[in-house]
């Protein structure tokens, strides 16, 4: 194939309505990158294990580089950008990660926040291994994964204080925790 | 002290947990072009012809470059020289080539998806050539040549010994062999290689500046300066963020080159982001060795002599010489006294990818031979594997210890400082060692197989040559500190600025550190070998000290003051006997600029509160570590299950524990993907089995266990904090203790486990095999 027919599609990111002219074949996570200008989504394998691409489409996870950028027309997507409030104040997932160290090099985390995002609206009381099991599509390379499951933990024990992590909603609210440290 | 040894989160993460990372697949600099390769199928092949026409005429490729360019192209440099080896280097796009997914064509157009379709349309007609591809293949007397102007596939064939370990072997009454197949493993940093390059034509002299996914900028401007004939004064190189590294990333590699040569000639920014199956056949791979050890030992486990003959895989090229072969020899003996010891290592050149160091880096092989040695001595005489390590690890009271072997710059090789028995004894207390034997047994007559294994071993850390770190006192009072390194995720943005706080006394918010450009600082190595924290850590600490001394000279003069009563506190310097005399950083940084211009400077300081600084270490400081684990095997099925996994380190003074800790944590997890699970396939003939992460298996959160982990501080008496590297140390001696612990669990079938990784398949075999299998059934 070497020209294709462009095709338009529009779809909502993290509460914000897009449109764009993309050929078939290209992918979402290359959609959201290159055409929306969203580069919190990484790519890591392009063949759907190692998770780094994973982003919420229509409630559900999903690998972005297995979803072609024409399937996700009319879809509503959740990327890592739209975890944090538009003021910056950071989601109990984003701050348990930071408080427990969850990260390291950051490359695979916007995945894994988003995988576990949906984990704990299903498992909003997980145990250890319950976690482990619900982050087990994502490879991290860095932290040999406990403090992701300490944090995932600790972002559990937070949000069942204070909100629901809504992947519906299209305008994430801050979440005051009362855990708030300075940026 | 306030801020060293403090567990402090991370300055650098809300960026990176926002999405706001900025990797080089993220950079968007407007009109850049993306590159993609043709790799080679084949292992060997010579090239007869190659037809680019049908690519370049695709709308919207812009060049397409062959072998035909490459004939102008130099070989990579030699790296690493050593008297025993044969040299052989990559050639950018040869006519020839030497292991599968070696570049033979570059597409460079208008996006990544036209680059691919481009790369479809060239055709190659390939002579292939006999290849070999494995260590016991390629060592034959008929075995094909990897590389035809060689005289065999040996690359070097060298000898460590110390005392008489011949004889001494002779009169050892207790001898015990093991061999061992260590196989190939990726580095695999889940973001993949990738560089942009982008040349300035409008400079004085044409400029360019490189973007790239590195652990050694300051290596890489030095290469490139090289290869494209420019001066290092006209070339930037800027690692951004960088996705995670373990050694893939400090090798500096054709396509390094080709990428920037590309954009030269295209005259617009070119990228390349490395894709997952260019990644497992093309970016280097480790540990690949055969060993065949003997352990010579009294009757009261005493070390007399151990000898290793070695087989080292280096792949096609030596990227980075043999330092691994290197390192394994030398660390053998590890944290344990062997009087006579002597290592034959030949290292064989393979149509297969190139061997460079991954963390850990040679040490892991160099742990799993003499624990494991120790292992088979201790069953023979009846001892608890604890007990004979106890009686030969080196003492307390022996440091600085000389092994009596060369270290890798060529000195004699000397522990600095270390305290084995308590990371031992630490290590025994934390993992209840004594319950988990009590446990086996009853375990056993419940038909239920768990083994303990045990390992010791050290890291020798902060190799030089040096590196180098800027501190200056902004006018706002705040610190900036600009380091020769680079990072991938270790938190040198924090634990350097906990440095500098410390000696200014101010917040560590108040401390900036930039890294990973060659603007910064004029010289520097690189951010491999567990070096950053010694080396730099030191560096910004003496640079600070340096400033410190001039903001109390300025001071003194300023507030008219003797200097010996001056006091740097809380961003301000006092006068200790009145402290309403008292003058803040950011005035103090003001007149270190002067007055203003035609006035004399008042200081008899050089003007700036700015200094520079490098730290070049006399020797390595040496870690050690104590690694106990428990695992269970299901005697039907032979799956492997870790029950419990303990890691006591002595990584010297701690700058920051939680880092430390990750450090430690995501070394051990490497360790376990090498010991049980992740392995490079070739066939015979080199092609390769494991191209993807479908074949090549990456421990999940499941696999990798709850990890116990302790600290003990020895410091180290070659840098003024006491520091030793953490980087690597988690890695090494899983291998070892995992292989322990399964063969500890089988020991009812009485056999011996010689392979990493440790897959059930082998152990299902190795268990038919053994008569207690068949009795059992």
């Amino acid at each position: 194939m070497t020209q294709s027919n462009l095709k338009n599609i529009a779809l909502t990111v993290n509460g914000k309505e897009y449109t764009a002219s993309v050929e078939p074949r290209m992918l979402l996570s290359d959609v959201l990158r290159d055409e929306l200008g969203l580069t919190g989504t990484h790519v890591g394998c392009e063949h759907g294990i190692c998770g780094a691409c994973t982003v919420i489409m229509d409630g559900r996870p999903v690998r972005s580089c297995l979803v072609y950028g024409v399937q996700a027309d009319q879809a509503k997507v959740q990327t890592v950008e739209g975890l944090a409030d538009p003021d910056g104040g950071l989601h109990p997932l984003q701050e348990a990660f930071w408080e427990k160290h969850g990260l390291q090099c950051g490359f695979c985390t916007p995945g894994m926040l988003m995988s576990a995002c949906h984990f704990l609206e299903q498992n909003p009381n997980p145990n250890r291994e319950e976690i482990r099991e619900g982050i087990s599509g994502n490879l991290c390379r860095c932290t040999g994964y406990q403090n992701i499951v300490d944090a995932v933990e600790l972002a559990a024990e937070l949000l069942s204080k204070n909100k629901k992590c809504d992947d519906e909603s299209s305008d994430l609210q801050v979440v005051q925790t009362g855990r708030k440290v300075n940026v | 002290m306030k801020y060293i040894g403090k567990a402090m989160k991370r300055k650098i993460d809300p960026r990176l947990i926002k999405g706001n990372g900025r990797y080089i697949a993220d950079l968007n600099i407007p009109g850049t072009l993306s590159a993609a390769f043709l790799r080679s199928p084949h292992a060997h092949a010579r090239i007869r012809e190659i037809d680019l026409e049908q690519a370049r005429k695709l709308p919207g490729v812009v060049a397409v470059f062959g072998p035909e360019d490459g004939q102008e192209f130099d070989s990579l440099p030699v790296l690493f020289p050593h008297p025993k080896l044969v040299p052989v280097t990559q050639k950018p796009l040869d006519t020839v080539v030497h292991h599968v997914g070696e570049p033979v064509a570059m597409v460079i157009a208008k996006n990544r998806y036209i680059a691919e379709d481009a790369i479809e349309l060239i055709n190659v007609d390939y002579e292939p050539l006999p290849a070999v591809a494995h260590l016991d293949h390629a060592i034959q007397s008929d075995a094909p040549l990897a590389h035809q102007h060689l005289k065999s596939n040996v690359a070097a064939h060298f000898q460590q010994s110390v005392g008489d370990a011949e004889a001494a072997m002779k009169e050892a009454p207790v001898v015990v062999h093991h061999r061992f197949k260590i196989g190939r493993v990726s580095c695999l940093p889940i973001e993949t290689r990738g560089l942009l390059a982008k040349w300035d034509f409008n400079a004085p002299e044409p400029f360019l500046e490189v973007y790239a996914a590195t652990q050694s900028q300051h290596e890489m401007r030095s290469i490139l300066a090289k290869l494209l004939k420019v001066s290092e004064n006209n070339i930037r190189v800027i690692a951004p963020d960088v996705g995670g590294a373990f050694g893939a990333k400090a090798i500096f590699y054709v396509e390094d080159f080709l990428i920037t040569w590309a954009a030269r000639k295209v005259k617009a920014p070119v990228r390349w982001i490395e894709d997952r199956l260019e990644h497992m056949m093309s970016c280097i791979h480790e540990r690949e060795q055969y060993h065949e050890a003997s352990l010579g030992v009294t009757n009261d486990g005493k070390i007399l002599a151990v000898m290793d003959t070695m087989l080292a895989n280096n792949g096609a090229y030596v990227p980075w010489g043999i330092i691994v072969p290197i390192m394994t020899s030398t660390l053998i003996p590890g944290p344990y006294k062997v009087p006579n010891y002597f290592c034959d290592a030949k290292v064989i050149y393979t149509n297969t990818v190139p061997m460079a160091p991954f963390r850990g880096a040679g040490r892991p092989q160099a742990a799993l031979i003499l624990n494991r040695l120790l292992d088979q001595a201790a069953e023979k005489l009846g001892m608890d594997p604890l007990e004979i390590r106890r009686r030969n690890l080196i003492k307390e009271d022996e440091f600085p210890y000389r092994t009596g072997l060369l270290s890798r710059d060529g000195k004699p090789q000397v522990y600095d400082s270390g305290n084995y028995g308590k990371v031992l004894n630490e290590a025994v207390e934390i993992s209840g060692y004594s319950e988990w034997r009590k446990r086996q047994i009853e375990y056993r007559k419940q038909g239920r197989y768990i083994g303990i294994g045990v390992a010791s071993a050290i890291e020798n850390t902060g190799f030089g040559s040096f590196e180098g770190a800027t501190v200056r006192v902004e006018t706002t009072g705040e610190i900036t500190v600009l380091t020769s390194a680079a990072t991938q995720g270790q938190g040198h943005e924090t634990t350097f600025a906990q440095v500098a706080a410390e000696v200014f006394d101010v917040p560590v918010e108040k401390v900036t550190v930039r890294e990973g450009d060659t603007g910064l600082i004029t010289y520097g190595t690189g951010t491999f070998a567990s070096r950053m924290g010694v080396i730099v850590g030191t560096a910004v600490y003496k640079a600070s000290l340096t400033v410190k001394e001039k903001a109390l000279k300025i001071a003194a003069a300023k507030l008219n003051t003797a200097i010996d009563v001056l006091e740097m506190k809380d961003g301000h310097v006092y006068s200790v006997e009145q402290p309403s005399i008292k003058i803040s950083l950011g005035d103090l940084a003001h007149e270190a600029k002067g007055l203003f211009p035609g006035t004399t400077f008042p200081y008899s300081v050089e003007p700036g509160l700015e200094v520079t600084d490098y730290f070049a270490p006399e020797a390595a400081s040496v870690t050690g570590m104590t690694d106990i684990a428990v695992v269970e095997i299901d005697p039907k099925s032979c799956a492997i299950q870790i029950l419990d996994y303990t890691s006591v380190h002595d990584n010297g003074k701690l700058l920051n524990p939680l880092v430390v800790k990750g450090q430690v944590q995501g070394g051990i997890s490497n360790g376990i993907g090498n010991a049980l699970y992740e392995e490079i396939v070739y066939d015979r003939q080199g092609q390769l089995l494991t191209s993807t992460l479908m074949d090549y298996l990456v421990p999940s959160a499941c696999e990798v266990p709850e990890m116990k982990i302790g600290h003990v501080e020895t410091p180290s008496p070659l840098n003024p904090l006491g520091m030793k590297g953490a980087g690597e140390s988690g890695t090494i001696p899983v291998p070892a203790v995992i292989q322990s612990a399964v063969e500890d669990a089988l020991r009812k079938w009485n056999i011996k486990v010689e392979n990493i990784p440790v897959k059930p398949a082998q152990l299902r075999d190795l268990m038919k095999q053994s008569k207690e299998f068949a009795v059992s059934g």
